[in-house]
């Protein structure tokens, strides 16, 4: 989640550090019976933002290699979907910021909606609305007839 | 089959990305809290008990896989408590053990006698003083023993297994084999705790299971450590002071 936001290895691995030194140092104010895990990643999410804003260097997600991502099949069916990965996955980085990581979390690390909204510093309202705004330009942004052929 | 297309494809998508492999921060963040905790001083209890929140917050935030989310991570889980030998695993729902039958010589191997088990290991029997009566001894594998004390009066007898007090010590342990501490439900806890001044970990019974080649049961109060390369776990029905004063009467390899 971290790297998804500072793009940068070193900075990822600061901006979790320093949370779990944070959340350590918080953990006084942490409501006992709520629940963890959001309360977390807003430490995670914070700390990782403060880092973006200094990180020089921008690394993009690149797809693992064919033989890992698909099991044995037709070379035709494997080669379309890794045409669409790569499309989706240009299409997703070309996405303003703001929708690049409401989609990432969502479904490439399938957070819930209430860990997003976490993730993100905002209300889980927000994450519905800017979540199916993202959506939609990410669909202008993939030809269809890629998108057809999705599993 | 999701009906939005988009939806589909990243869904697809999200197996086939390469994340970056998950950084090990726990050594840095376990070395730059006890860095405060040497300028503070011995917590207070309330500080106490919130740093058994967030061991197992830490295990459980890890291991959900929601920081980096890449296999990377799966590893470090597997070795989260950094003892040879122990393994954390992670379950949604709790495994049951079978019913108990002969449990203790189920998952700690074959039952010797005390001087097979001296001959078999090549540290020193992890016998406690002050503890009466003698041990049954079990050899779990090789570089491995079991010392199984009877119930009493002062040693309560751990549910499942018939005996008051089980110490198990291993050294160059096969990687294959391992005690397996699983863990399942929203709140398992594992407590820092210190024994002879090096760092270890307690758990409560009912908070984990405990599996070994193969075979589970529920495991009772469990203290593990390590000493000069050596993993020692105690298992007792007894609390955490009573079991540290038994952990620390015993002799280091």
């Amino acid at each position: 989640m971290a790297w998804l936001v500072t793009r940068d290895g070193a900075e990822a691995e600061d901006a979790v550090q320093e949370a779990f030194i944070k959340a350590y140092g918080a953990l006084g104010g942490f409501r006992s019976g709520a629940s963890f895990k959001p309360w977390l990643l807003t430490i995670v999410g914070n700390e990782a933002r403060n880092r973006r804003r200094s990180a020089a260097r921008r690394a993009g997600l690149v797809l693992r290699a064919r033989g890992e991502a698909e099991g044995v099949g037709a070379p035709e069916a494997a080669a379309l979907a890794d045409e669409r990965r790569r499309a989706v996955l240009a299409a997703l980085d070309d996405l303003a910021e703001a929708d690049r990581l409401v989609i990432s979390y969502r479904y490439l690390l399938e957070m819930s909606e209430a860990e997003t909204a976490a993730a993100l510093g905002v209300a889980r309202g927000t994450v519905k609305s800017r979540l199916s705004r993202a959506l939609a330009r990410l669909r202008q942004n993939v030809d269809p007839s890629l998108l057809a052929g999705a599993p | 089959m999701n009906r939005d297309p988009v939806v589909d494809a990243l869904l697809d998508l999200a197996g086939a990305v390469e994340f970056p492999d998950a950084p090990d921060v726990r050594g840095a963040v376990r070395a730059r809290l006890g860095a405060r905790r040497a300028f503070r001083g011995r917590p207070r209890p309330y500080q106490r008990w919130r740093r058994v929140a967030f061991a197992a917050a830490l295990v459980v935030a890890v291991a959900g896989g929601f920081l980096f989310a890449s296999p990377g991570v799966r590893r470090a889980v597997a070795d989260f408590l950094g003892l040879p030998g122990v393994r954390v695993e992670f379950r949604t729902d709790a495994p049951t053990p079978a019913p108990r039958e002969d449990d203790v010589d189920a998952v700690f191997g074959r039952r010797v006698s005390v001087a097979e088990a001296e001959d078999a290991i090549a540290f020193p029997l992890p016998l406690p003083a002050g503890v009466a009566g003698a041990p049954d001894a079990y050899l779990p594998g090789d570089g491995a023993v079991a010392l199984a004390y009877p119930a009493s009066a002062d040693l309560p007898e751990i549910e499942s297994t018939g005996y008051g007090l089980i110490v198990v010590a291993l050294r160059d342990f096969p990687p294959e084999r391992y005690f397996g501490k699983l863990l399942a439900g929203k709140n398992p806890i594992f407590d820092e705790v210190e024994v002879d001044g090096r760092p270890g970990f307690w758990a409560r019974a009912g908070v984990h299971t405990l599996s070994f080649d193969g075979r589970l049961r529920s495991s009772g109060n469990t203290l593990l450590w390590e000493a000069d390369g050596i993993t020692f776990r105690v298992e007792t029905d007894l609390g955490v002071a009573r079991t540290l004063s038994i952990a620390e009467s015993i002799p280091d390899g």
